[in-house]
C-alpha cells in the first residue's frame, strides 16, 4: 500500500492542472463515459459517477508529475473512483459480483433473443462485465478500450501474464456464448 | 459461427457512444472543495440515528428518577457520541492521493479498510454502549418493578440483538477477507491485512 507517499502534494500550479484536466476530458471523455457504463447500469447513478470521475481527475492533476503517461494516469484515477462507487453501492450490486473464473459456471444464464445482433452482442458483453468484481472488470474494460496488455498491467498492478489470462478467458467465454446465440453484426 | 476477434469486440464496445457530459470547470472545483461533504451525506442516516439516541436519552436523564437510570442515560449518550465519531473516522472516503495508486493496490486498501471496520464492530460500535445500557437496565428493575425473570428476559433480548449485530458484521468481514485472499492469490502481493 506504499504508493500514496511517493507522490508530491502539489506538483503543478493550478493553470497547468486545469490544462491537463481539459486535455484529459478532450482525449478520454467518450472512453470515460463507456467506462462508467461498465460500472453503473442506472442512468442517474451513472451520471453521478461520470461527474465524480471528472472531479477526481481534476484533483489528481495537482499531483501529476509525468512519471507515467497521461493515459495511464487517467485510467488509474477513473477506475479507482469507479471502484469507490461500486463499494458505496455494494448493497445494491454486490450479490452478483464474482470473478471470471466463477462466472463460467453461470454460462447458461439467459441471453436476449429479441434484439438486433449487435445489441445482443453488446448485451452479452455487458451481462458479463456487470457481474465481475473490480479487478477483472477493470482488466476487461481496459482491453475493450484497446489499452495494451503491458499498459493494462501497469495501470492495474497485476502482471502482464495475469492480464493475458483474464482476457483469454473472457474471449473464450464470449466465443462460447456467441456460438450458441449466433454471430453478431 | 465466428468468434469475435479483438477489433470486432472493441468496435462493438465503442459503437453508439453518447459521450461524457463535461462539468464546467468552476463546478468541478466547487465539488472538489466540498468533497468531504459527500462522505458526510453518505453517513447522514447513521448520524441522525446517533443524534436521536442522544436526544432521547438526554430527556431520560432529566426526567427519569434514580441514579442508575440517570447514569445509564448519560453513559449511553456518551457511547452514542463515541460511535458517531468512530463512524466518521473509520468510514473509507474518496482520497485523491490514494486514487493515483494502481487499481489493485487501491481496491485492496479499500477492502482492508472495510474489513477492519466490520471485524472490529464489537469494539467501536457495541462495547461503548454496553456500560450505559447495563446501568440503564439495572435502573429499570426498581423503577418498573421488574422481577428477576423480567429482568433476565430484558437483558436476554438486548444480548440477542447485540449478538446478532456482531455476528452479521463478522460474517461480512469474513466475506471481505475471502475477497482479499482471492486478490492475493491471483498474484503474490506486498502488504498485510
Amino acid at each position: 500500500m506504499g504508493m500514496r507517499h511517493e507522490f508530491p502534494e502539489q506538483a503543478v500550479d493550478e493553470d497547468e492542472q486545469d490544462r491537463r484536466f481539459a486535455e484529459a476530458i478532450t482525449r478520454f471523455g467518450p472512453a470515460l463515459a463507456r467506462m462508467a457504463r461498465g460500472y453503473e447500469a442506472d442512468p442517474d447513478l451513472r451520471r453521478d459517477l461520470e461527474q465524480d470521475v471528472q472531479v477526481a481527475l481534476w484533483q489528481s492533476f495537482a499531483r501529476f508529475d509525468g512519471r507515467c503517461s497521461l493515459s495511464s494516469w487517467v485510467w488509474r484515477v477513473a477506475h479507482n473512483r469507479a471502484t469507490s462507487h461500486m463499494i458505496a453501492h455494494r448493497r445494491r450490486n454486490a450479490p452478483g459480483w464474482t470473478s471470471l473464473d466463477e462466472i463460467a459456471l453461470a454460462d447458461d444464464a439467459p441471453s436476449p433473443h429479441d434484439t438486433a445482433a449487435s445489441e445482443q452482442a453488446m448485451d452479452l458483453i455487458l451481462s458479463i462485465i456487470d457481474r465481475l468484481d473490480p479487478p477483472d472488470r477493470q482488466i476487461l474494460l481496459l482491453y475493450l478500450e484497446g489499452v495494451s496488455g503491458a499498459d493494462t498491467a501497469a495501470i492495474t498492478g497485476v502482471s502482464a501474464d495475469v492480464v493475458a489470462a483474464r482476457i483469454h478467458r473472457f474471449k473464450s467465454m464470449l466465443a462460447r456464448r456467441f456460438a450458441r446465440e449466433g454471430e453478431f453484426a | 459461427m465466428t468468434p469475435p476477434d479483438d477489433l470486432e469486440l472493441r468496435r462493438l464496445w465503442q459503437r453508439g457512444d453518447a459521450g461524457l457530459t463535461p462539468l464546467p470547470l468552476a463546478e468541478v472545483k466547487r465539488r472538489a472543495a466540498t468533497f468531504g461533504d459527500v462522505v458526510a451525506r453518505r453517513n447522514r442516516r447513521e448520524y441522525v440515528a446517533v443524534a436521536v439516541v442522544i436526544v432521547i436519552f438526554g430527556v431520560y436523564a432529566v426526567l427519569f428518577p434514580g441514579l442508575l437510570l440517570k447514569l445509564g442515560s448519560l453513559l449511553i449518550m456518551a457511547g452514542a457520541a463515541f460511535v458517531g465519531w468512530q463512524l466518521a473516522r473509520r468510514t473509507s472516503r474518496p482520497d485523491p492521493e490514494a486514487e493515483i495508486a494502481d487499481i489493485r493496490s487501491f481496491y485492496r486498501a479499500r477492502l482492508v479498510t472495510e474489513e477492519h471496520m466490520l471485524a472490529r464492530v464489537g469494539r467501536w460500535y457495541l462495547a461503548p454502549l454496553v456500560p450505559g445500557l447495563a446501568a440503564f437496565l439495572a435502573g429499570l428493575v426498581p423503577a418498573a418493578h421488574l422481577g428477576p425473570l423480567g429482568f433476565a428476559l430484558l437483558v436476554l433480548a438486548h444480548a440477542v440483538v447485540f449478538l446478532g449485530i456482531w455476528l452479521l458484521n463478522r460474517r461480512a468481514a469474513a466475506r471481505l477477507r475471502a475477497q482479499i485472499a482471492r486478490l492475493d492469490a491471483t498474484q503474490s502481493y506486498e502488504g498485510e491485512i
